[in-house]
């Protein structure tokens, strides 16, 4: 009885894994996010970042087949707790998107949050301007600006938005298509 | 039970419906999902996963109840090799189909999908494409040489005056912005901002810089915000001073709405074609996972439902195999819980529990009948158990049925293991000399009167002496009139006979007495006369004779006065004088008078020390002793030694304490035809003697209100037992007083 339930749970986990496991990580994609800093001056915010994103060869052709791809920067400010995982005070998200148009041969990086463009004649350049951000303004609300004062620590990541993927792409376990960035994490003065 | 049973089912049948239901909905949405690639697929993983633990949970239950069936199955629980029958065979007849359509369905949905991607297509949309940079190319090319010429008017201009002549230049073209780069990368001058969404001139990337500065021109579009696109032109401005390096000049053209709608259209066209070509593996994948998703589904609620139809239509079947089950062993109280009405099961149903209500009808019938007839049988019994008339019952075979108490008593042996055992068998076979005698005796009443009443008086002989029977014969008949056994009723006579002969002997002796008495006095005193006045008259030798005569006339006389005063207290029937009396001292009075008359005497007592004073009538026990142990002394009057042993104790018999005296002797004992007789005067053994001195005996025992009986003793000799009661002889005294 055991045995039969046991194969039965282990059937389904496969069936429901199937397109995704299917896909082989024979390549090194990757987000390494080199540095970071943020300036927090009268309730406002600006990040840099300086990050090396390697697509994998499967995004890339994807990206090449005319699969969009979304960015997110996602910055967290956090005051340290003894004993406990640091507070969240704060979250902030950035949003960019990759496309390449055939037409004209380009890829085209742009800010989704401020629709600021930009085309590039080969896809290097254009993931070292996703990874080469300066001054990205923060939205800082009221609400956060008063806690700001309390962050000691902030923490970044850069991640491929998978749920902005074509449903087929989406990963449900592991997947080529699961990128990301170790947290990236450094005290704030 | 069998309501709240249906109830349970029909609610776990209405929820799996609903879960049914719900997953083929989901599925549904699913199947929609799979081919659209907006944001309302990123709920299709959590559908799906949903739908997973859904089928699991049915997957469960389903296991668990053909486990249950299958557990039933090996058990033989009854119904359930019916439904294992029914459930393969439906499981079957949706298997195959659903497969069937299944297979079908994944091939379809391969070749549709890799349809869609037809080389045709490809190479048109290809060519498509190509068209569309042509034509972006013609008007690129026209472009590059107004923008040249405008690059060559800049020629030799001092930067100062840069803006204004740039743009006057600008004007007389199409450009939306021109952008002069001067030789150290810096914008000299620009012709204004590209719409409002730039923070800063368009400005061309470094390598587009560095070529037109080393004289080589690009031409390009970009695309742009909004889906339109632009037409990038980055040509050299050579400077008249060639150490100080050319300028750069860009120019951006807008294309014209119409070309860049359609090759917008174009470009999203193969885009979308491109993506779905890319994607055309997940999604055959995704499909084949909905679809058999579908199979699942399909194949569980196949499957459940044959589990769930095949359980409920054989319950009426498992319902009816237990009830007859029930039945046989005796339980006729089952009744079936209707579970159909208007079907044939339901109509089975219906009979069966008619039948049973019948059945337990009739068994209730049968058992009031039963405890009635039972009821008047111990009736009977107890009647039959309380008269003094022995009662046999025979059957057709003349086997013996039923015997009462009083039957037990008379023919002195448990009838118990005759019962079954015919009554016309040989009697010498029979253990019982009582029965054997009884038998043999009425074997012929059977023969003679066969189907007629009887009746006869039929004498047996045991320890005890002759007994007298008499026995009456009815015949049973059956409820067909057929004779069916036979009752015979037994009444031991004995002691009315006895006691009728006692009656007669005490008439007969006191009319002797009185008849023979008168004559003798006279008699005695005329001999006694003659002898006196004839003996002087006569010669001595008559006188002797004549004495000798009347002598013997006399002693004749006192003899039978003797006889007649015996007869006379026989039946005389005085009024006893009862005193407390030591028994065991009076016994001992009696017996020294014979321990030293008789030589060769050997008397003993045993005399109990619990013996409590008697209240008797002392003279007439006193006779009572004598007589006894005369008649033991005579009976052993022919041997040399003499034994007689007398004894007391006290016993205690249905009617009482009594106190017991008994007397023992070791002569030859009582003929047994004689022993019943014994207290009958005139019936003795002896040759002398009047046959008196035990009916006196028994005559004053009866006084006493008690009773004697003599017996032969297992050895040798007999035994004469006295018993009287303790509180009953105290009764008469208080009545004699």
């Amino acid at each position: 009885m055991i045995a039969q339930l046991a194969s039965c749970v282990v059937l389904l986990t496969v069936i429901i894994s199937w397109p995704v496991v299917g896909v082989s990580q024979d390549d090194d994609g990757q987000i390494i996010i080199n540095s970071a800093s943020v300036e927090l001056m009268d309730a406002k915010g600006r990040l840099s970042v300086d990050a090396d994103i390697t697509l994998p060869r499967e995004i890339t052709a994807g990206l090449n087949s005319g699969v969009p791809l979304e960015f997110i920067v996602e910055l967290q400010l956090q005051k340290p707790r003894v004993w406990l995982p640091a507070a969240n005070l704060a979250t902030f998200q950035r949003r960019y998107s990759l496309v390449y148009y055939e037409l004209t041969r380009h890829y085209r990086v742009r800010a989704l949050d401020t629709d600021v463009s930009r085309n590039f004649r080969s896809l290097l350049p254009a993931l070292e301007e996703l990874g080469e951000l300066r001054d990205i303004m923060l939205p800082v609300t009221p609400d956060q600006a008063s806690k700001l004062s309390a962050a000691k620590q902030a923490s970044l990541q850069i991640k491929l938005n998978s749920n902005a993927l074509p449903l087929p792409l989406q990963p449900v376990f592991t997947s080529t298509w699961r990128l990301a960035s170790k947290e990236y994490q450094w005290p704030l003065n | 039970m069998a309501t709240k049973l249906n109830r349970k089912t029909l609610s776990s049948a209405l929820l799996m419906g609903l879960l049914f239901l719900v997953l083929i909905a989901s599925l549904v949405v699913l199947g929609t999902m799979a081919l659209r690639l907006d944001e309302f697929g990123r709920y299709y993983y959590w559908l799906l996963f949903a739908n997973g633990i859904a089928l699991l949970f049915i997957a469960v239950v389903i296991l668990m109840n053909g486990w249950r069936l299958i557990r039933e199955f090996k058990q033989r629980v009854a119904g359930s090799r019916l439904t294992v029958k029914l459930v393969v065979l439906s499981i079957l007849l949706a298997l195959v189909p659903v497969t069937l359509v299944y297979g079908f369905s994944i091939r379809f949905l391969r070749a549709n999908i890799n349809s869609y991607f037809d080389l045709e297509i490809e190479g048109a949309l290809d060519d498509a494409l190509e068209l569309s940079r042509e034509s972006l190319g013609l008007q690129m090319r026209t472009l590059q040489r107004d923008t040249l010429k405008v690059a060559q008017q800049l020629v030799g201009i001092n930067d100062s005056v840069a803006v204004v002549a740039l743009n006057s230049l600008s004007a007389e073209t199409d450009a939306i912005e021109m952008t002069l780069i001067g030789p150290n990368n810096r914008i000299i001058a620009s012709t204004g901002l590209l719409g409002n969404i730039a923070v800063q001139p368009n400005r061309p990337d470094d390598d587009l810089i560095a070529r037109a500065r080393s004289g080589i021109p690009y031409v390009g579009v970009d695309p742009a915000a909004g889906g339109e696109l632009n037409i990038r032109v980055v040509t050299p401005v050579f400077s008249e001073d060639a150490s100080g390096g050319n300028s750069v000049l860009q120019a951006l053209f807008p294309v014209a709405s119409r070309s860049a709608y359609l090759a917008e259209s174009v470009q999203q066209s193969y885009q979308q074609y491109r993506q779905l070509v890319f994607l055309r593996k997940p999604l055959i994948l995704s499909s084949m996972l909905t679809l058999s998703l579908a199979l699942l589904l399909s194949v569980m609620m196949a499957v459940w439902f044959a589990l769930y139809a095949a359980r409920r239509m054989m319950m009426p079947v498992h319902d009816l195999v237990e009830g007859t089950r029930a039945v046989a062993d005796g339980n006729y109280a089952t009744r079936i819980y209707k579970r159909s009405k208007n079907d044939e099961l339901g109509y089975l149903v219906k009979s069966f529990n008619y039948m049973t209500q019948q059945l337990e009808q009739a068994r209730n019938n049968a058992d009031t009948s039963q405890r009635q007839v039972e009821r008047q049988r111990a009736y009977l019994q107890a009647v039959l158990g309380q008269i003094s008339s022995g009662v046999l019952t025979l059957d057709a075979n003349h086997c013996v049925r039923t015997s009462n108490l009083a039957a037990v008593n008379i023919l002195g042996a448990d009838l118990a293991h005759m019962q079954g055992h015919s009554m016309l068998g040989e009697p010498s076979q029979l253990a019982n000399p009582i029965i054997a005698q009884f038998v043999e005796q009425i074997q012929p009443k059977f023969k003679a009167y066969e189907a007629q009443d009887w009746s006869d008086e039929l004498e047996v002989v045991d320890q005890s002496g002759r007994r007298y029977l008499f026995c009456r014969g009815a015949t049973l008949l059956d409820v067909s009139g057929e004779p069916a056994g036979m009752v015979i009723v037994i009444d031991d006579m004995t002691t009315i006979i006895s006691a009728q002969r006692d009656a007669a002997w005490s008439e007969v002796a006191r009319r002797l007495a009185h008849e023979i008495k008168n004559p003798l006095t006279p008699i005695q005193l005329s001999a006694e006369r003659l002898r006196h006045k004839f003996s002087s008259k006569v010669t001595d030798e008559d006188a002797q004779t004549l004495t000798r005569l009347t002598q013997t006339i006399e002693n004749q006389v006192d003899a039978l006065k003797s006889m007649v005063n015996a007869f006379a207290e026989y039946a005389s029937a005085p009024k006893l004088a009862l005193q407390e009396t030591d028994m065991n001292m009076l016994l001992q009075e009696v017996a020294e008078l014979y321990r030293d008359s008789n030589q060769g005497l050997h008397l003993e007592l045993f005399l109990s020390e619990e013996i409590p004073p008697v209240a008797v009538d002392l003279p007439r026990m006193r006779q009572l002793f004598h007589n006894l142990i005369k008649n033991a002394l005579e009976a052993q009057q022919d041997q040399n030694e003499c034994y007689v042993s007398l004894g007391t104790r006290v016993v205690h018999s249905s009617r009482g304490a009594m106190m017991e005296i008994s007397v023992k002797d070791q002569g030859p004992g009582f003929p047994l035809e004689m022993l019943n007789r014994l207290f009958e005067p005139y019936v003795t053994s002896k040759a002398k003697g009047t046959g008196l001195g035990l009916a006196i005996v028994k005559k004053i025992v009866e006084e006493h209100n008690g009773t004697v009986a003599v017996k032969n003793r297992v050895n040798r000799g007999a035994v004469a037992i006295v018993q009287i009661p303790l509180s009953g002889a105290l009764q008469i005294r208080g009545d004699a007083a």
